[in-house]
This record gives structure tokens, sequence and C-alpha cells, in this order.
């Protein structure tokens, strides 16, 4: 290495640049290089981070907000609101004098109101709605979590107030409305494109309310974002955002160290020392609400044998996938709720590692020969860097019980695509909370309504388990609450409809002169109060 | 080296044997002679020589560097890589891949090259004209879009190496082939042989292809060193060997992951190539001197 | 002349043709719907079915449905790229520049250090011959990948003098206008207009380097071959028997003797400087042709991907029919011969 270094070096007579890794002087803003293209620019659409990222925060606002900080709700587009005694009715007012954003196509004619936020939602839970097939027709968080069945009906009292009339008292309702999905449409554009007969453009050229509009996505390249002029809130701190589309996290490694990238999305764990290394760089990491899992297809034999599927988990050897995989920047999964949940249980016990009881349960179940495909995604999420290599090393503790795994993966599109046609015997995947609420991290997941969302990727539905979670969101009580978690995550543990592995950090590479909270505990990253300091 | 002669006798050395001796005279071609073995015998017997199996990970020496750093360990010779595998396990494992496939492609393009090759050099008109067409055709396709085609109708494997990495080295082969006997069978003692009554397969068997051999042994190793390095870079842009494969290129992409935190994960791969390919292409150009010498 | 020029348009028309014919049998083998593959419609309508069926003629026998997929492909109906829904010939048109760009560039800077440095080879004298030889061997024994991936980690990272990926700094909001991003800032009218040059020339020099690494050892070794060969010849004997002096000769005699056969190496290794094309992209992350096209595979878009291997392709025929013409134009000898 030293040699070619030093000859390489010698080459740069041949060249003599200037220093290089110099701020462009003119173009101001700040680069953020993501991970991915986002699949759409409507987060009603999707739970993949890659979507929210460059959406939610950045496009449009939400009736209420989570503070980053004190877990607390605030007002967004909403003013005030309140819940009737029997938890019922939420009232909200609506602030007024919100612009939408003014595009090559489109352009407001009145300020946001009550219609807005009746079709923003009644997009989502009615079925009879207009909109309510476009673009697919699926809105994975909301469906996964029923909102649909929740809200009885939505009423406009007037321009500027909206009650939703719930079937039976929520607990986490108001938590729901404030995640990244609940963003808030331009009912005017969407009549606009239905006229003209291109409704699903209300997805790809999107107008929202919020501190940036879209200037020009080109997939496979950048996504870039100009300040909304007429704001309501805190104008945007930037000239320009834009998102440099960048799939190789040593190449948003690179650009980071050359100055092409202000912040680096998901840096890998080994990058980490790397970043440090340069005195203008920073590494800012936030301890998760999220967690990784390996699910089974329990529709499919012999998944469907719980001992089959206990087998497996007890083959894994999750302290290797932490030191491998995570390098020790996250911590093992031994139930669905990270330990910065409120509900979390200190006292479950984790799965425990055992290849040899894990072969005589196989043996009892029958099975002498196993031969399974897990399905891997081919870039790195918040949950999991690497997913490729954990089925690496999966694929190695199975063999200890002489299963066989075999690695399949697409590019990032088609494996969403295709993972919704539940062809897998298995996949490598998991999941990022939306909201501080622990329910986040059953409904979704493992609830019969998210098997026909989608977001249910063990396929699993167990009518006890349903209850239990029923239960749990009608319950104000946290203690009774955390009791019922509790059950929950037992019943995970003896039943394995996934197995989680880890609950991973998110990190990001950032210039060190860019300062602001940008990562937040939940939801997607945030540019709207970064500041540059000299 | 000259030995005593008590009888005047007229020895000619066939032209093999003058090219040998002009091989012999240059050193930089008798060590890529000498590399050259040494991979072959490496890609036969490497997985032997080899102390770990190829996938087996050491959870606790991840990353770990090569012995001869600070940090090294003698028990990882060329260190490890981000899941714990012993490379230079890896790289032993890996040679009968890159190297060996890359040896069994050339020798089946080389024995449909010579076919098609000698057809199209004895014929003329029509028959001539398509093949170069359809030649033409595959020659304008370079390995890697052709690999990326296959891999579309086949699916990424190495399956998509032998046929992308085949069939563009074929019509070299052929052309090769076809130029050579072209420029042969106007050559006057062929005409003699034809005057003699040799019938065409004679021609062919005792006149011209001991004439051409020595242009298609050039034309071989040149081709080898090219399809070692298209094999590798196939593996390298996925279209190819697969990741936990030891294919060289395929490790190379893997490493990208920790060039940045571990470069030997890229170097040693790396490395390795470039001493197979330099070996090819010294014994490449050892033979092109000795046979220019040769024919004066 | 003519009918030289004639006979190559010939060889061009026809091994299209051929290349078409290949193309289309793949598009046929791919997995997925046929339909699908090559038209580009994710999900066609029933109408739409049988509108393409009609306008691919896949109800017909397949010499029919050849000639509508040539018919097709050559009125410059490229179909539509599967994963973003947008015709394939204006993705095509929008990443050709930037592959356009590095090429040229770098093939003129391959010649430009190529053609002296294979005249300094040439020389008797000296070690300076013999270490320019053994350099082109090392230089045609690095995998391309291998070479850009160092050629990154010393000057990005240890270094950090040098962007080591991507095209500009995308702050710099060059509005497309040739997609030649040196033209393009000249043409905005922007006040960092000089800033933004001085920084997409620094994210060309690391990609132009690797790209142009092949091509200049061909040059240097062929320059070398000819004008060794060349200087060797009678003609040149008498000039120096004269007392013509050594670098006049190289320069009016030999120089202009060995480009065409440095032309025809070159058009031979067409194919495989596409190849390090499609590399240096990817590595560098260069948004041309070659990146599009591994995206395109990697998100299995066959529509597009046939329609990138066809524009390659293509150029790569046209190219090296250019080149003949060129020699032919050098060389009144090949002219006359028969072949092709």
């Amino acid at each position: 290495m030293a040699i070619t270094r030093y000859l390489l070096a010698s080459l740069t007579l041949f060249w003599l640049v200037g220093c290089g890794g110099d701020q462009p002087q003119g173009g101001s803003g700040l680069v953020y290089c993501s991970e991915g293209n986002p699949e759409t620019f409507n987060p009603q659409l999707t739970t993949s981070g890659t979507a929210i990222d460059a959406t939610a925060k950045q496009l449009y606002n939400r009736l209420l907000s989570i503070d980053p900080t004190s877990g607390e709700l605030v007002p967004e587009l909403a003013t005030a609101w309140s819940v009737s005694p029997d938890g019922l009715a939420y009232h909200f007012t609506l602030r007024q004098g919100v612009a939408f954003h003014s595009t090559d196509t489109f352009t407001p004619t009145r300020p946001f109101n009550a219609d807005d936020v009746l079709f923003s939602f009644g997009r989502v839970i009615d079925p009879q709605h207009p909109y309510h097939s476009v673009s697919g027709g699926r809105y994975p968080y909301f469906q996964s979590i029923g909102l649909a069945a929740q809200i009885a009906r939505m009423e406009r009292r007037s321009d500027h107030e909206v009650v939703f009339h719930l079937q039976k008292p929520n607990a986490s309702f108001l938590a729901d409305l404030a995640t990244d999905f609940a963003i808030l449409l331009s009912a005017e554009y969407g009549e606009q494109l239905w006229q003209q007969g291109k409704p699903t453009q209300l997805d790809n050229q999107p107008v929202g309310t919020g501190p940036y509009r879209l200037s020009r996505y080109l997939r496979n390249r950048y996504v870039r974002y100009r300040p909304h002029p007429d704001y309501w809130g805190e104008p945007a701190p930037l000239d320009q955002l834009v998102f440099d589309i960048t799939p190789s996290s040593t190449t948003r490694v690179v650009k980071l160290i050359g100055g092409d990238c202000d912040v680096a999305a998901l840096p890998q764990i080994s990058e980490l020392a790397v970043i440090q290394r340069y005195d203008d760089l920073a590494v800012d990491t936030r301890p998760g609400l999220n967690v990784a899992f390996w699910a089974f297809n329990t529709q499919k034999p012999p998944l469907d044998d719980p001992r089959v599927r206990r087998a497996l988990s007890l083959a894994v050897d999750k302290r290797r996938l932490l030191t491998t995989v995570y390098q020790n920047t996250a911590v093992i999964g031994k139930g669905l709720l990270p330990p910065i949940s409120w509900a979390y249980d200190p006292s479950l016990p984790p799965f425990p590692h055992d290849p040899y009881r894990a072969r005589q349960l196989l043996e009892s179940a029958g099975i002498s020969e196993l031969e399974l495909d897990v399905w891997a995604m081919p870039i790195g999420r918040i949950y999991n860097p690497n997913a490729i290599k954990t089925a690496e090393i999966l694929q190695q503790d199975m063999a200890n019980i002489g299963v066989k795994l075999n690695i399949v993966s697409y590019d990032w599109g088609g494996f969403i695509s295709k993972l919704e046609h539940a062809e897998y015997d298995s996949v490598l995947i998991g999941w990022a909370a939306d909201n501080l609420d622990p329910d986040n991290f059953f409904t979704p997941l493992l609830s019969c309504d998210a098997l026909i969302s989608g977001s249910n990727r063990a396929r699993w539905c167990d009518p006890e388990f349903d209850a239990l979670m029923a239960q749990a969101r009608a319950t104000e009580d946290r203690e009774a609450r955390k009791a019922i978690y509790r059950k929950l995550e037992r019943r995970l543990q003896s039943q394995v409809p996934l197995l989680p592995l880890a609950h991973a950090s998110r990190t990001l590479g950032r210039q060190r002169h860019w300062q602001g909270p940008i990562l937040h505990t939940t939801g997607g990253v945030d540019f709207t109060r970064i500041r540059k300091e000299p | 080296m000259a030995k005593p002669q008590l009888y005047h006798e007229e020895s000619i050395p066939s032209p093999w044997h003058q090219i040998w001796r002009h091989f012999k005279a240059r050193p930089s071609a008798v060590i890529g002679l000498w590399g050259l073995g040494l991979m072959v015998a490496l890609s036969l017997f490497g997985a032997y020589l080899a102390p770990y199996s190829a996938q087996q990970q050491f959870s606790d020496q991840l990353l770990a560097p090569p012995s001869w750093h600070s940090d090294g360990s003698v028990l990882f010779f060329l260190g490890t890589d981000a899941l714990g595998r012993d490379l230079l396990s890896r790289l032993l494992h890996g040679a009968h891949i890159t190297f060996g496939f890359a040896g069994l492609i050339v020798v089946l393009a080389l024995g449909v090259g010579l076919v098609i090759g000698t057809l199209s050099g004895t014929s003329q008109g029509l028959r001539s004209s398509v093949l170069g067409h359809l030649l033409d055709a595959l020659l304008s396709l370079p390995s890697l879009v052709l690999a990326l085609l296959f891999a579309a109708v086949l699916g990424p494997g190495l399956q998509n190496v032998f046929w992308a990495v085949g069939l563009a080295l074929l019509p070299g082969f052929v052309r090769v082939v076809h130029n050579a006997i072209h420029e042969e069978m106007q050559k006057q003692y062929v005409m003699a042989a034809r005057l003699d009554g040799a019938s065409p397969w004679q021609l062919l068997r005792f006149a011209i292809w001991p004439n051409i051999t020595d242009v298609v042994v050039l034309h071989t190793t040149l081709s080898f060193s090219t399809a070692i390095l298209d094999i590798a870079a196939l593996g390298f842009l996925s279209l190819g060997a697969h990741a936990p494969s030891p294919e060289w290129g395929a490790m190379v992409r893997e490493g990208v992951n920790n060039v940045l935190s571990a470069p030997w994960t890229v170097t040693m791969p790396g490395l390795a190539i470039l001493f197979g390919v330099l070996a090819t292409n010294l014994v490449g150009d050892g033979l092109r001197h000795a046979i220019a010498e040769e024919r004066g | 002349m003519l009918i030289y020029l004639l006979r190559r348009l010939n060889l061009l028309v026809l091994t299209a043709l051929v290349l078409l014919g290949l193309l289309y049998i793949a598009s046929l083998k791919m997995p997925g719907d046929t339909l699908t593959n090559l038209s580009g419609v994710t999900h066609p309508s029933q109408e739409q079915v049988a509108r393409l069926t009609e306008r691919y003629h896949l109800d017909g026998n397949g010499l029919q449905g050849y000639l509508a997929f040539v018919r097709q492909r050559l009125t410059g109906d490229f179909g539509l790229s599967q994963a973003s829904g947008r015709p394939v010939l204006n993705e095509l048109l929008q990443v050709i520049p930037a592959t356009l760009e590095l090429t040229i560039l770098a093939l003129l800077l391959a010649l430009l250090v190529g053609i002296p440095l294979g005249v300094l080879a040439a020389g008797r004298r000296g070690p300076l011959p013999n270490l320019l030889w053994g350099g082109t061997l090392l230089g045609f024994s690095v995998p391309t990948f291998w070479l850009g991936l160092l050629l990154m980690l010393t000057f990005g990272l240890s270094l950090d003098a040098l962007p080591a990926s991507g095209r500009i700094n995308l702050l710099y909001d060059v509005p497309f206008v040739t997609g030649f991003m040196l033209v393009d800032i000249l043409l905005s009218d922007a006040p960092w207009r000089w800033a933004a040059l001085w920084d997409a020339i620094n994210h060309l020099v690391l990609p132009t380097l690797v790209l142009a690494a092949l091509p200049c050892f061909i040059v240097i070794r062929t320059i070398r071959a000819a004008m060794l060969a060349e200087m060797d010849k009678n003609y040149i004997r008498a000039l120096m028997a004269r007392g013509v002096p050594r670098y006049r000769l190289v320069l009016s005699h030999a120089l202009p003797n060995s480009l065409a056969p440095m032309l025809r190496l070159l058009s031979l290794q067409l194919g495989q400087i596409a190849s390090g094309v499609i590399i240096v992209e990817m590595i560098f992350t260069w948004p041309g042709i070659g990146s599009w096209l591994l995206a395109a595979q990697y998100q299995g878009d066959h529509t597009a991907l046939t329609g990138g291997v066809l524009v390659v392709a293509l150029s790569i025929i046209v190219l090296t029919i250019l080149l003949e013409i060129a020699q032919a134009l050098l060389n009144p000898v090949i002219r006359k011969e028969i072949h092709g």
C-alpha cells in the first residue's frame, strides 16, 4: 500500500491542483447524501424510511407533531385540540393563513382549510373516495393500525374546525396523527389533477405546506428542494436542499470527506472511525426506536410449525451479529420493543443460543433436511446496516444445525414490491417506529389487519395476540399497558413468528459546521432547523 | 552448452525449438512462465493448500490486518474480511474460479474458434461474408455488455460469465485463425501441396495448421489475460460470481464496503489478479518476441 | 473510394440487423412478460395490450415480430423504462452526453500522453524505452476497477485532494442544455460560473485518468512497434545517410506512418474501452450511460437494458467503421482489400 500510495502521489505532479474539498462559493445550501430513490413523494403510501426522509418533514406538515426533546405533542397545522370526555371525539382548530406550494402546474388560490384535512384523511380511510385507489390504493401504515375502522366519521365544523369521531376510545390516536405518514395534502390540487385526468401526479409532483418545495427530481441522481417562500412558520434555513442519491455507503463517506456531501446518511459502522479521523467532520448518533428482525413466513410449511421457528431462532448467534454487522453500536433484540421505549421490560430473558437443542427440536418436528430462502434487503437501513452480511452469518449459523439457507436479494424497489406477494420463506427486514407509542411496534407488524396492508412480514394472524394488542390500545393507564406488552413479548418468544435481532442506533456523518437537530428518535431526517456555524 | 561434436551432424531445430530458445533468453518471459506455472498449480491445488475453508468465519477476528501489520497475526497471513474470513484461504479457493475458469473458457473458445476460423478461412464468398457479419456484431458487444444481457436472460451467476466472456473472445479467435489461414493459403508451398493432390483435410492437417500454431498460441495467451480481467470485472460488478463466492473480483466488490477502514480487503484480491494477469502477459510478450525473432 | 464507402455502409446495415436480431431474441427470452419487456409498459390495460401486440406483431410469426421490432427501434421508439415510466430514448439522451464528455477527454488525454511516450519508447538508448515497455505491460495487467479504487483511496481520501465521486457538487444547479457539463456551465450566466467550472474539472480528473489508462498503453505500444518497424525501412535509412536529423525523421516521416496502425488497434479495442467506461462510471458514480445500464440491470428494467445495449453496440459499430474509413484515408492500400 505504502509504495502504491507513494507512486500515485508522485502522479500528482502531472496535475497540480489547488486545494480540493473547498466549499462552493456560489451555489449555497446543503447536500444530503441519501441511500436510495424515494419510492413516492406521498408518505401516506409507504412505510419506507427513504421515502419518509425525502418527504415528510421537508415537504409537508401534519396536524400536530411530537417535540423531539420532550416527547410531548406540539401544534403544527392544528393550533389547538381537545378530546371529548368519552374519548370518542377529537376537536381540532386549524391554523389560518397557511399557504400551499406553487409549482409549474399548480397555483393555489386559497390557503389551507378544513377541506384539505377531509381530503387527506378521506383518501386514506374512505374506499369510495375518488383518490383512494390512485397509486395502488395501499396505505400501509394506516391500514396496519386499522385507521379506517377506528374513525366513525369526520366532521367539518367550519373552515377552521374539524372533528374526528372515533368508534371506540384509542389511547394512541393523537400519536398516530403526529406520525410522518399523517401529512396534509391540498384538496384543490387534487381536484385540478382529477379534472386533468392525471391523478397520480398528486403523489409524484407533490404540493404540500412544508418549509421546502420540490424543485426537481432525477431518478438515481438527486432530489432538489427550494425553500417555500410563503411558509407559515419559521422559514427554511437553506437556499436549497439537495438529496444526492448515493446507494453505496462507501461512496457517501468518500463524498463527505471530499466535501461534496454536507451530511451523509447511514455510514457503515466500520466507517465511523474513518470519519472521526477528519477534524472537520462529525458523527451524530441517536439510539433508535427500531428493531431488526428475521421474519418467518408463518403461512408456508414447515415454517407454520412453531417448533421449527423456535429451532431456527435457537441456532442464531446474535452476539456475533452484533459485533460483525453492527460493530457493537446496537443492543441485542430480546423482543420487539427497544430499551428506550417506556414499555420495555428489562426482566425479559434473551432468546437462548443453543444449536444442540435446535437440532433436537427440528427432529421432534420430523424434519431431517431443510432448505430455506432468506430474502435480504439490498441496501443499508436504519435498523440493519447490511442485511446481506447478516444473511451470510445466518447462513453459517443454520448450516450448524443442518439447515441450508439460500440468500435472495433484489434492488430495493423490486424487493419491496416482490415482498408484497409474500412468496418468500423468510425475510430479513425491520421496523423503525414512527411515534413513541409502544403499539407502533406491535399492531403494524403482527396484527391480522397488517396482513392486508402488507407490513406483517411474518404473515402471522393469531387471535390471542390480536386481542391482547387491542386491549393494550384501549388501556389508558401506563402501568396496565406495560403489563400487557410484557405478555405480548413473552408470547412472541414462545411462538417466534419473527426473531428480533437488534435495535440499532441511527447515525449520520456531517460536516462539523452544520449544526442543528437532523436526527430525531422517531421519523425521518429533518432539515428545517439546521444552521451553518462559521 | 556446447557438446563436443564428434561427427558432423546436421540437426535443424524445429521451429518450436527455436522459439523456445528465443523465449528462454528473455528473463522477463521466464519469470512470467514461472508465475503462470505457479498460478496454474494454485488453481489446481489451492483449495488443498488453504489453511481454512473459504467460508469459515472467525468472529473474533473481523477485519484483522495482514500479518506484517503491527496488529496482524500470522494465523491470518493476508488478514481477514468483514466476516472474519481468512483472505489467504479465500484467494486460494478463488484461484480456480478466476484463473481456472478463464482457462476453461479460453480453451473452449479456442476450439470453436479454430473450427469456425478454418471453415471461413478456407471458404469464400457468401458463407464467409455472413460469418463475418455475425462475428462483427458480436465483436461490437464488449464482454461486459454481453454479460449484462446474459444476466438479464439467465439471472446472475457464473453461467453468464461463461457465455459472455466466451462469446466475447470467440470473434477474436475466429479472426486470427481466419486471417492466418487466409494468408497461408496464398503461399506457394500450399499450392504445391495442392498440386500434389493433397485432400483439403491433408492440406489443413499437414501444411497449414503447423504453420499457424505460433500465432494461435500467442493469441491464446493474450485472450487468457483478457479472460481473467473480464471474469474479475464481472464479479466486481456482481454480474458474475456472487457474494459468498471467493472469486477475486467478487472479493474486491465485497471489500469495497470496507475499503475505507480495511483497504487490504481490496488490495489483496486486486494484487492477486494483477499477479496472474501480469504473469500471463509476460509470457505472451516473450512469445511475441520469440516468434518475431524466429520469423526474422 | 465510393465503392469502398458503399461497402462499409452495407456492412453497417447488415451488422446492425444482426445485432437487432440478437437483442430481439434476448428480449423474448428474458424473464417476465414479453410485451412488457419489449414496450416497457408495466401492467398494461386490455386496450394497451391489444395496441402493443399489434405494434410489435407478437401474434404473427417470429420474422414479422423481428421486423416490427426493428421498425420500432430504428424510428427511435425504444419503449418506456420499466423503472421510471419515461421513454428510454429520453433517458438515454440525458446520460449519453456525460459519457461522451468523459470518453472524449480520456481519449484525448491518452493520445496526448501516449503518442510522445510511444515515440520515446521507440528510442534505442537509455533505460527509458525498457521502462516504458515494462510500464505498459504492467498497465495492461491492472484491472481497471482496482486501479480506480486505488486512485480513489489515494487522491480522494489520503491526500484529500480531488473529489472521487460524482460529476459536480450538486449545489451548482447547472441547467441542462447540451448535457456536456463544461459547456453547460460556460453557457449559464450564474455568478458562480467559474467556481462551478473549477469544481467540474476537479471532478473530471480521476475518472479521466483511470479511463485514459488503457487506451494510453495501447497507443504507446502500437506507436512504438510501428515506429521501430518504420525506422528500419530503407527510405529512412537513405534519409539518415543524407544527414537528416533524427527528430525530423521521426516527426515528419515515421510518426505519421505509425498513426494508421494505432487507429487500427484502437478500433479493435473499442469494446474494451467501452467496458472500461462502464466500470469507471460505476466506481466514480459518474451519471453516464454505463451507470445507467448497470442500474437498469440491477432494477430488472429489461426495456431500458436492451435499449442501452443497442445504443452502445451501435456506437461501437459506427465508430469502428469510421475508424476504418479514417485508416483508408491514411493508407490507400487498405481500400483495395476485398474482405468484408
